[in-house]
C-alpha cells in the first residue's frame, strides 16, 4: 500500500532559507545544508526546496543550489523557482532532482506541462497551484503570489490534470504561515474530481490538522513553519498519524 | 568499490551519493575500457527500455556484463530501469530484447491485473519472498521508494515482492545477478543498508 507522505518545504530566497506569512512578511530560518541534514535524519518522506529569489525574467534557475540540497537528500526531492524551460528541466534532474515544481512559467506557456511529462515523465511534473479567495471565487496566482490572474482554481486544476501533471501543491496563499490549519474546503473539493496525487500546503500548525488534510483527500501534507518554528518534528507527526491509523511508511535508522 | 555504468541515461548522481554517504568506493565509468578494479557493478536506469538496451549494445556493455557474471564472485546489480533490463525482454512500447540474464518479461503493470493509476510512485513496503543477501537485516514490510509502470513477470527469482492492485516482482535474484525495482538511493536508511550489504558481498 502506498503511505501519506510528510514533506518539509525548504523555500530559499535571496541566499538564505526563509519563511513567509500569506506569501510576505519574511523571516530567516537556518541554513540550507544543515537543515537538509536534519530532515533526512528525522524520516521524512520527500523534500521540496523552492527558490523564490525575484530573479527577473531572463535569470537562469542556481543550479549551485539544486547541488548543495540534492548532496544531502537521500529520499525524494522536489526543485522549483524560476523554471522555465526544457532545459532547465533536464539540468536540475541531473543533479539529483527527482521532480520539478513549477508554476509562474504557466501564466505564459501552460503546455509546457505536456512537454516536460513526454520527456521525463507525469511523476516529474509538479504544479504548485498558489491560490487565494478574491472575493466570492478562489483565482490563481502566480509570480510568488505578486500576480494575480482571473483563473478560477477549479478551471485551472482540471487544465493542468490534463495536460499531464502528475502531482500537484494545493498552496494557499491566505493561509501560508498561519499555522490554523490547511485550507481544507477546497481540498475537499478538488480532491472529489482530481485524480492526481493532492500535496497539500500552508497552515500547519498541529498534528491534527495534517490528519484533517488526510481525511479531505490529500496524499501529502507539506509543512514548513511547524518545523521552524515550533517543537513539532517530522517524525512525532508520523507517529500521531499512525496512532489515528493513516499508513505512514515504516523507517529503520542505519547504525 | 563498486563501478556504476553510466549510459547516458539515468540519475547516476544520486547513486555515486548515495554511496559516498556510507563510505562505499564508486566509479562512474562511460565505457566499458574504464572499470576498474573490484567484483561489484550498478546498472542504473531511468526512461525506456528500448533506448536503454540501444545504448548499452551501441557501447559494448552487453558483452562486458555477460562476460562480468559469467565469473561468479562478480556481482551486478540493476535498479530500477537497470533491473528490467536483466529480464530476456520487454514489451514497453514495441518488443526488445534485454540481456537475458533473468528468465522472464516485463509488461506494463495494466497488463498484469493492476488495476490503480500509473505510474506506481511513492513510499511501498515489500513482502520478503526468500532469503536474500542484499537485504540483510532489512525488517519485512520496510517501505521503498519506487517510480515506474512496467514490472517484470513472477518467477522463481522473486525475492520480494510490492503490492499494488496485485502482487509484483519488487526485488529478484539469480545467482550473482540482483534487481531492485524501487530506488535504494532515495529510499532513506533502508536503501543505504541495501547499498552496503551489496558492497559487502
Amino acid at each position: 500500500m502506498l503511505k501519506v507522505r510528510i514533506i518539509p518545504t525548504l523555500l530559499w530566497k535571496n541566499h538564505s532559507l526563509v519563511k513567509s506569512k500569506k506569501f510576505d512578511e519574511w523571516r530567516k530560518v537556518g541554513h540550507l545544508v544543515p537543515s537538509v541534514k536534519v530532515y533526512n535524519s528525522r524520516n521524512v518522506d520527500e523534500i521540496i526546496f523552492l527558490n523564490i529569489s525575484d530573479l527577473g525574467d531572463n535569470q537562469i534557475p542556481d543550479y549551485s543550489l539544486v547541488d548543495e540540497v540534492a548532496s544531502h537528500c537521500f529520499v525524494p526531492l522536489t526543485i522549483g523557482g524560476n523554471i522555465k524551460n526544457l532545459y532547465d528541466v533536464q539540468k536540475i534532474i541531473e543533479r539529483g532532482a527527482d521532480k520539478i515544481c513549477i508554476n509562474s512559467i504557466l501564466e505564459s506557456n501552460i503546455k509546457i506541462i505536456n512537454d516536460i511529462s513526454k520527456n521525463f515523465g507525469s511523476q516529474a511534473v509538479v504544479v504548485s497551484v498558489d491560490f487565494r479567495k478574491v472575493e466570492d471565487d478562489y483565482k490563481i496566482f502566480f509570480k510568488g503570489g505578486k500576480k494575480k490572474s482571473n483563473i478560477n482554481i477549479f478551471d485551472h486544476v482540471k487544465k493542468v490534470q490534463d495536460l499531464g501533471a502528475g502531482e500537484l501543491i494545493l498552496n494557499s496563499i491566505d493561509n501560508d504561515g498561519m499555522m490554523n490549519g490547511y485550507e481544507l474546503e477546497i481540498l475537499g473539493q478538488i480532491s472529489k474530481f482530481c485524480k492526481l496525487p493532492i500535496i497539500i500546503s500552508g497552515g500547519a500548525g498541529d498534528y491534527s490538522h495534517m490528519k484533517d488534510a488526510i481525511e479531505y483527500g490529500a496524499s501529502a501534507v507539506s509543512a514548513a513553519s511547524i518545523f521552524h518554528f515550533t517543537e513539532k518534528t517530522p517524525e512525532e507527526a508520523k507517529n500521531y498519524l499512525k496512532k489515528n491509523n493513516i499508513p505512514i511508511r515504516k523507517s529503520i535508522k542505519l547504525k | 568499490m563498486i563501478n556504476i555504468i553510466n549510459y547516458g541515461l539515468n540519475n547516476i548522481f544520486s547513486i555515486k551519493n548515495c554511496l559516498d554517504k556510507i563510505n562505499v568506493k564508486s566509479k562512474i565509468i562511460s565505457k566499458p575500457e574504464e572499470f576498474d578494479y573490484g567484483n561489484k557493478l550498478i546498472l542504473p536506469g531511468v526512461g525506456s527500455f528500448k533506448v536503454a538496451m540501444d545504448k548499452l549494445c551501441k557501447n559494448g556493455w552487453v558483452s562486458f556484463i555477460n562476460n562480468f557474471v559469467k565469473n561468479k564472485e562478480n556481482y551486478l546489480l540493476g535498479i530500477c530501469l537497470g533491473m528490467q533490463l536483466l529480464s530476456s525482454k520487454s514489451f514497453e512500447d514495441e518488443m526488445t530484447d534485454g540481456l537475458n540474464l533473468i528468465k522472464t518479461q516485463v509488461k506494463k503493470l495494466s497488463e498484469m491485473k493492476c488495476n490503480k493509476k500509473l505510474p506506481h510512485v511513492g513510499w511501498n513496503d515489500i513482502k520478503m519472498r526468500k532469503k536474500c543477501e542484499i537485504f540483510k537485516d532489512i525488517p519485512n514490510n520496510l517501505d521503498f521508494y519506487f517510480v515506474h509502470s512496467y514490472a517484470m513477470e513472477n518467477g522463481n527469482f522473486v525475492v520480494a515482492e510490492f503490492e499494488y492492485g496485485n502482487c509484483y516482482a519488487a526485488a529478484v535474484q539469480h545467482e550473482n545477478i540482483f534487481g531492485v525495482q524501487f530506488h535504494p538511493e532515495k529510499s532513506a536508511d533502508g536503501g543505504k543498508l541495501i547499498l552496503k550489504n551489496f558492497n559487502e558481498l
